[in-house]
């Protein structure tokens, strides 16, 4: 019957117990007021507080539970990062259409096999179609290309 | 007649051509989504959000609305035909739905849970035309505490209630209430968590978040899996799907019940269509002379969730348009929605914008209609969706979020937000963890606050306020039994595994 520890859940777990005592410390940096008026910091505390005491139990019940398989996937988490932070860093700088063809490129690195031909095809589609709803139909303040 | 009088003023809003148009688009919409799995009608309706602040508010609402009611009847397409749910709430249906497609009898299928779930929602709007205003002309006289004790309830039923660990649902609410403490705060001024960021000042985005944790996290976890079958091309008829005779015996009681439950557990704060569905294929199999026949293929299997998880989708605009409290995280979003068109949900909802309101129920019907009209004769439109691979759908799809959140109050920062979220929405899904808690707890959670400080305000700190009033008092109580009720039920499995020296 002896399982091994699941560590994943456990430091999940332990994780949210620290946001727990984070809120706690940073809330009582706040005017605590009194029960009668209450400030600023008096809620978070509570809710920090009870958020640590469920981690605590969370601790407790996920110590034996089942592992999780194909946990780290490496692969798509880093290319669809680097194709927001490429669509966030072009959008006000280089425009929608550079936005947009970084980004449907880059995270269709996610996946193998990797198909050149149609990412490229939607990555046109896709920045036709956001010029003309988002840029023309919605007004939203960027433009195509930005020089 | 009053009620016909008002009827008639959420006929000119519904049947105004700006009414039927985004209608429309919203179930389409709806459909669409509900069909492609992966994508839930959460993902949908934050990504439609922005793009509704254009619409007048009763328009917007109508457009969001027919995504969520939209996607009830696209989930039972995937799920019968590829035994994957489109939607969490047409899981049930997967069971029975999926055998008949391998008799064969996929058309009868789909053909059932269309007109089940339209049935079901006819059924549960009937019970909001008559409880909503009825619900908030006695909700007109709440307090703080009882507003308090409610949402509490909500949270605590949504956590309990949800698949998987209570523990872990009511951390995910409490995370959530976190999470929506960083901003200004509305009483004091002060702020709070925003570590210096200006553009943490008016907190953290809705749409951000949504769209993180159910979009960017949904894909994910997508990518990370092995590959799905693709789908055989099956040769689907009208004619192929009118089931025969025999078939349709005695189905009509099946419906009924199935969107009684609907409809009922629809209405309940913390609950939505996926349970509902569950506990009227539950209970449709208890009642059954032969129960052996579910999960083989049987066609009230299909007829008992389906009817349910849509008249529950109705029914759950109860709470929202009666109290301002929604009973699970679309509504939630929904609700954010509102909040975000200019108008404060609560009882006076009905009253002071009852174009608002009367509305939305007439396009409720409209809606049904319509989705009638797209389900049975262009059902072989919807299964070819099925065939869009998913290495175009997934890019198109992070670039609607992308571009969708942008919008919402042009601010780079919130895609950085989406992409954290949708991290950390990944390895929610991964750890089984469910994050429609946490959204709901953003939500209320600062609803909660003011209710609280203003309840312990009025009550000189007194906290016995809370059980001060009848309303408040209930709705307490209601939140203990939802607390103890886990913990009895895993007392009792412990004794049970014990018993069994299993596992």
């Amino acid at each position: 019957m002896a399982r091994s520890i699941n560590w994943l859940q456990v430091c999940a777990a332990l994780l949210l117990g620290l946001l727990g005592l984070y809120v706690i410390v940073q809330g009582s940096g706040y005017d605590m007021g009194s029960l009668r008026r209450m400030g600023p910091g008096f809620f978070p505390v509570m809710i920090g507080s009870v958020l640590v005491l469920f981690a605590v139990l969370l601790v407790l019940e996920v110590w034996h539970s089942e592992k999780e398989k194909n946990f780290w996937i490496p692969r798509p988490i880093l290319t669809i990062t680097a194709g927001f932070v490429a669509f966030a860093a072009l959008l006000e700088r280089a425009g929608l259409v550079p936005a947009t063809v970084a980004l449907v490129l880059l995270v269709s690195l996610a996946e193998k096999p990797v198909r050149p031909v149609a990412a490229v095809a939607t990555a046109v589609g896709l920045s036709v179609l956001g010029v003309l709803v988002f840029v023309y139909g919605f007004g939203i303040p960027v433009s195509a290309f930005e020089w | 007649m009053d009620i016909l009088h008002n009827l008639a003023l959420g006929a000119e809003v519904a049947f105004s051509w700006q009414g039927l148009l985004f209608c429309f688009v919203g179930v389409l919409v709806g459909t669409f989504v509900g069909v492609l799995p992966g994508i839930g009608p959460l993902a949908a309706i934050s990504l439609a959000l922005p793009m509704t602040y254009y619409l007048s508010p009763p328009i917007a609402l109508i457009m969001l609305a027919g995504i969520f009611y939209g996607a009830q009847y696209g989930g039972s397409i995937a799920a019968i035909l590829l035994n994957l749910p489109g939607t969490a709430s047409a899981a049930v249906t997967c069971i029975d739905g999926n055998q008949m497609t391998k008799q064969g009898r996929a058309g009868v299928a789909l053909f059932t849970a269309a007109i089940s779930s339209f049935c079901g929602g006819i059924v549960a709007i009937f019970m909001v035309l008559g409880f909503t205003p009825m619900i908030a002309s006695f909700a007109m006289d709440f307090g703080s505490m009882d507003y308090f004790s409610i949402m509490l309830l909500g949270l605590v039923a949504a956590s309990t209630l949800s698949v998987g660990s209570p523990l872990k649902g009511m951390t995910m609410v409490m995370l959530g209430i976190a999470l929506g403490l960083v901003g200004t705060d509305d009483t004091s001024g002060t702020e709070r968590f925003t570590f210096g960021a200006l553009a943490l000042s008016d907190g953290i985005s809705l749409v951000a978040l949504a769209m993180g944790l159910f979009g960017v996290g949904e894909i994910l976890a997508n990518l990370g899996q092995e590959k799905r079958a693709p789908l055989k091309a099956s040769g689907l008829t009208f004619k192929s799907m009118l089931p025969k005779r025999h078939e349709w015996q005695g189905l009509w009681k099946t419906i009924l019940r199935g969107s009684g439950i609907g409809a009922f557990v629809g209405a309940l704060p913390g609950s939505g269509p996926a349970i509902a569905a569950f506990m009227a294929y539950a209970s449709e199999k208890k009642l059954a002379r032969n129960p052996e026949k579910f999960g083989q293929g049987e066609l009230r299997g299909v007829a008992s969730p389906e009817s349910a998880n849509n008249a529950a989708v109705q029914a759950a605009f109860i709470p929202t348009l009666s109290l301002g409290i929604p009973g699970d995280a679309v509504m939630a979003v929904l609700l954010g929605a509102m909040i975000l068109h200019g108008i404060s949900p609560g009882p006076e909802l009905v009253t002071s914008n009852p174009e608002m309101f009367w509305g939305l129920v007439v396009s409720f019907g409209v809606g049904n209609i319509m989705l009638l009209v797209l389900n049975l004769p262009l059902i072989r439109v919807w299964v070819r969706m099925l065939s869009i691979p998913y290495h175009v759908l997934y890019p198109a799809m992070l670039f609607f979020i992308c571009i969708g959140v942008f919008s919402v109050r042009s601010s780079v920062f919130d895609i950085y937000t989406a992409l954290f979220f949708g991290v950390i929405g990944y390895f929610l899904i991964r750890l089984r963890f469910p994050a429609a808690p946490l959204l709901l707890g953003f939500i209320l959670g600062p609803m909660m606050e003011v209710h609280f400080r203003r309840a312990l305000l009025l009550s000189r700190g007194d906290y016995w306020t809370f059980f001060d009033s009848i309303p408040s008092t209930v709705f307490l109580i209601l939140t203990a039994l939802f607390l103890v009720l886990p913990l009895w039920a895993a007392f009792r499995k412990r004794t049970a595994r014990t018993a069994n020296l299993g596992d």
